[in-house]
């Protein structure tokens, strides 16, 4: 579920960029720090998303 | 100069649907599903496009191509790829010991890990290249008529990767680090 939450943040980023509003860079900044913070996960914790 | 450089970032969106429907292709002919990393690649390359995006559709909405718009165009395709240097680099190292066959079939000799990191590498340089080009923008109106259908064929590529990461993750928060068969399907 949470890369599909990935993706959709990725569509509401491409809606709001398409319409002009604000929060696209906000949404874009939350996305890839979300992303980030998953990624480190992975290298510091017992989670596996890698094989 | 304002139609090359929006016909540059028009380009790099193209060149990411593509390596995203080549993934995609892997994984539905194949039947190779991806692992979480490889996930997480697809998102990285996903938002280093919204970054060449953000300069086409500003262009579209005002008209006009402005420095401050390419600026934050590259600035979110650069940090993106470097998010994707990371998810690539890592998977790279974790079958870079002897013996390692890695994760899926090799393309053309290399892991797809592998070449996304190559492409994002590229994307890297792509991005300071476009910056440095920036200098040679001016005000004047510019007219670009593909960015609706690039749009769309990027919008239409993450739903469908958003589609295929439902049914291989089902109701599950993450994937099995070895995805062999679609959960949501039993």
């Amino acid at each position: 579920v949470v890369y599909a939450i990935f993706m959709l943040l990725v569509l509401l980023t491409l809606a709001a960029a398409w319409r002009g509003y604000a929060l696209e860079l906000p949404l874009f900044l939350i996305t890839a720090a979300w992303v980030l913070v998953h990624l480190v996960l992975d290298m510091t914790t017992p989670l596996s998303l890698s094989f | 100069m304002n139609r090359l450089y929006l016909a540059a970032a028009t380009l790099n969106v193209w060149v990411l649907v593509l390596v995203l429907v080549a993934a995609f292709t892997v994984q539905l002919v194949l039947w190779e599903l991806p692992c979480p990393l490889c996930v997480m690649q697809r998102v990285a390359l996903m938002l280093v496009a919204l970054g060449p995006l953000h300069i086409l559709l500003r262009a579209q909405g005002r008209g006009v191509l402005a420095s401050r718009d390419a600026a934050v165009g590259n600035g979110i395709a650069i940090l993106a790829a470097l998010l994707g240097v990371i998810a690539s680099g890592r998977q790279m190292l974790l079958h870079i010991l002897p013996g390692d066959a890695g994760f899926g079939a090799p393309v053309l000799g290399l892991h797809l890990y592998t070449w996304c990191l190559i492409a994002f590498g590229c994307q890297i340089a792509a991005g300071a290249v476009m910056l440095l080009a920036a200098a040679w923008i001016d005000d004047k109106p510019v007219a670009w008529r593909p960015t609706r259908v690039t749009a769309l064929a990027f919008a239409a590529i993450v739903a469908g990767n958003l589609l295929s990461v439902i049914a291989e993750a089902g109701l599950n928060w993450d994937l099995p680090s070895d995805p062999v068969r679609y959960l949501l399907f039993g």
